[in-house]
């Protein structure tokens, strides 16, 4: 692959993005810098646009399923729902290094790139797992709903956990960060994206198991230990503002 | 009593048990229909003393009958009692289960009238959960030491994971302080326990059938309570993990609630650090490969107070190190102090194509201000060490850590050991000081 010191910008989509490597791959030429829409207004220099073509998109989808490890295609997924500055140019590597090789593409840390990409999988999915605890729900009705405001992509790896957990029930979760709706509905998942915060007329039954609750976070701290910095670290603010248990 | 009070008084009573895991079930074995058990611990809020709350933990009664010295729930103390109804916790705990506050109940119990009685109470109660209410997710609950072996069963048979506390490290402390307990009748269940999963394991026709205990045992040791040392307690947890398999051992610093002539006085602090180092030990029981007579010994029977376990075996091995992180096993890595098995496994993938070099090993998760006295790249090592035991003591330990750790350290100067006296340190760092004015 030739290093050019091109740069390339697209509308930040999958498929977009999945367009923009076929032609890289086509042309034997990586960019040096890859633009979206969000970032391109930071910069000043001159781009090269790439139309998204949904069929080239899928075909190049296809190509990647059949010749690269499971996993390793999990991987670049992941890695284009992550925050990280330079995805776009990072997970051109990636593709790069496992379409080259049997072995895990993680096996690769030592690259930058898949170790930059790593480490910001990393920051995602502990998010992830830091809502399973975090999401609090209340019945509107025989709906539970909830509200969230992730800093990165989390809810659609979030909805799984909560599809699991309550199998039979129907659910809502709001990101405010991304205005994405995700509904399950028992089990089943979808999204609505680009949505309006729901609103319900809420019933008072909640207040009473809400503090219950709080009446339990209050009788099991030890005053011995207050340690709220410690708090602090394991919950941060960010997380606070939704959950019932700070009111 | 309304629930709001009980609930005030129980989880009062049950706040100083320290187990809190989650999880540690794979597999859903349990039959019904609302929630599941995480594989990975989940937290769902942490109180402002910083703990973990992940599950509804509560005591079933605090009436107790026993009068041990050391519990706040004796039955010579007079406090509010309290006792709910089986219905009660079960409708409690899915309240909070379905609005994702808990990932379970964690229930525990004084002995109301006798163990057996008690025992039928928490099975009625986990019956209603189980069977009424069909909940999958997760249950932690206390076997009654002494209590008729039927009940155990029956009892590990809707639980996910069940406990029987050591409380005291020695047979001699537990006559001493907890006199109505039977110290041999404590290891019965957890022997019990550990069978009935051996056997069930075992015969393949029951293998599918309901799951006895699937998250395991655990236990809780009272420490400070009573005089034993660092190292028998840590033989203690080891003997343990060996013997009935137990998943966790807890340690619990003691709090002084009861004036009590055996016991601590009512104004001492607990020793937290104490407790912070014998869970660092229990990380090196079970992740890092150690064995209990490497961690202490006999003539080196406790904690060195100012040094984490692994740094104080570190210095201790000095001529074993540095460790070239390029070519060292799996097993050397996890030895090196500011390693852990996730940065030893990213070392082990990083190396795989690429050649490492020492600036690397921050983004792989390694703690480089612990483990630059300890390894080398490629024959290269940090600039500027020393080759010093006591050196990279002091260094490991700066002027600020060591007075917050003076403070935070509880314990009387005669039950400490360190590497090397206290006083020679003070020197050290004395002199530091003068240096850097
Ligand atoms: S049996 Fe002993 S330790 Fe348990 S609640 Fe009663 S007095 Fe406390």
């Amino acid at each position: 692959m030739e290093k050019t010191t091109e740069i390339w910008e697209y509308d930040g989509t999958y498929y977009g993005f999945l367009t923009l490597v076929y032609f890289a791959f086509k042309k034997r030429q990586f960019p040096e810098v890859i633009l979206t829409q969000e970032t391109a207004v930071e910069n000043l220099f001159f781009s090269h646009w790439i139309n998204t073509d949904e069929a080239l998109a899928k075909k190049m989808q296809q190509r990647l399923t059949q010749r690269l490890r499971k996993e390793n295609t999990q991987f670049i997924l992941d890695g284009f729902y992550c925050s990280l500055k330079e995805k776009d140019r990072c997970l051109l590597d990636a593709i790069q290094i496992s379409l080259n090789t049997d072995d895990l593409i993680i096996n690769h840390l030592g690259h930058p790139s898949i170790l930059a990409l790593h480490n910001s999988l990393k920051a995602l999915f502990s998010e992830v797992h830091q809502f399973t605890g975090f999401v609090r729900f209340e019945y509107v009705g025989t709906l539970l709903y909830s509200k969230i405001a992730p800093k990165h992509f989390s809810l659609p790896y979030l909805c799984p956990h909560f599809a699991q957990r309550y199998s039979r029930e129907t659910l809502m979760i709001y990101d405010e960060t991304h205005r994405l709706l995700g509904i399950i509905e028992k089990g089943q998942i979808r999204f609505i994206e680009d949505c309006e915060v729901p609103t319900f007329n809420k019933e008072n039954s909640e207040q009473a198991v809400q503090e219950n609750w709080r009446k339990f976070l209050q009788a099991a701290t030890i005053k011995e230990r207050k340690n709220e910095q410690a708090q602090l670290s394991h919950l941060p603010k960010r997380y606070r503002n939704h959950m019932i248990d700070f009111y | 009593m309304d629930l709001s009070r009980k609930i005030e008084i129980l989880a009062e009573s049950a706040k100083y048990d320290v187990s809190c895991s989650s999880s540690g079930v794979m597999n859903n074995t349990r039959k019904g229909s609302i929630g599941s058990t995480a594989t990975a611990g989940i937290c769902h809020s942490f109180t402002s003393d910083g703990r973990c709350v992940s599950l509804l933990k509560l005591l079933f009664t605090n009436a107790c009958i026993f009068d041990c010295h050391y519990c706040i729930n004796r039955k010579s103390n007079a406090i509010p009692r309290a006792t709910f109804t089986p219905q009660e916790v079960a409708d409690l705990t899915m309240d909070f289960y379905m609005r994702n506050y808990i990932e379970g109940l964690f229930l525990s119990s004084a002995i109301i009238k006798n163990v057996d009685y008690t025992s039928e109470l928490l099975i009625k109660t986990l019956k209603i959960l189980r069977y009424e209410k069909a909940f999958k997710g997760y249950i932690h609950v206390k076997a009654i030491p002494g209590a008729d072996e039927k009940l155990i069963e029956e009892l590990g048979f809707l639980a996910d994971r069940m406990s029987v506390n050591v409380e005291l490290p020695s047979r001699e402390s537990l006559k001493l302080l907890a006199p109505d307990k039977d110290p041999l009748a404590l290891y019965k269940p957890m022997k019990q326990i550990t069978h009935k999963k051996k056997e069930m394991a075992q015969v393949p026709a029951l293998r599918n059938s309901a799951a006895f205990v699937p998250a395991g045992q655990s236990t809780q040791m009272i420490i400070g309570a009573s005089p034993e040392s660092d190292h028998s307690i840590v033989k203690i947890a080891e003997k343990l993990y060996q013997q009935y398999e137990l998943k966790r051992v807890y340690y619990s610093a003691y709090i002084p609630v009861n004036h009590d002539s055996l016991l601590p006085a009512i104004t001492t602090d607990p020793p937290l650090l104490r407790e912070h180092r014998l869970y660092q030990a229990d990380w090196l029981l079970r992740f890092y490969r150690f064995s209990a007579d490497e961690i202490l010994s006999e003539d080196k029977p406790n904690f060195n107070l100012y040094l984490d376990p692994k740094a104080n075996w570190a210095v201790q091995h000095y001529e074993q190190f540095p460790v070239d992180v390029q070519s060292a096993s799996y097993e050397q890595l996890l030895r090196i102090p500011g390693i852990g098995p996730k940065s030893a496994q990213n070392i082990l993938k990083a190396r795989k194509y690429y050649q490492l070099h020492l600036s690397d090993l921050k983004k792989l998760g390694v703690v480089i201000k612990r483990a630059q006295y300890f390894v080398s790249c490629n024959g290269i090592t940090q600039p500027g060490l020393v080759n010093d035991p006591e050196w990279v003591i002091s260094s490991l330990i700066s002027s600020k850590q060591y007075e917050t750790l003076k403070k935070a350290n509880s314990q009387p100067l005669h039950e400490q050991l360190s590497l090397f006296d206290v006083e020679r340190f003070e020197t050290i760092k004395r002199k530091e000081a003068r240096h850097a004015h």
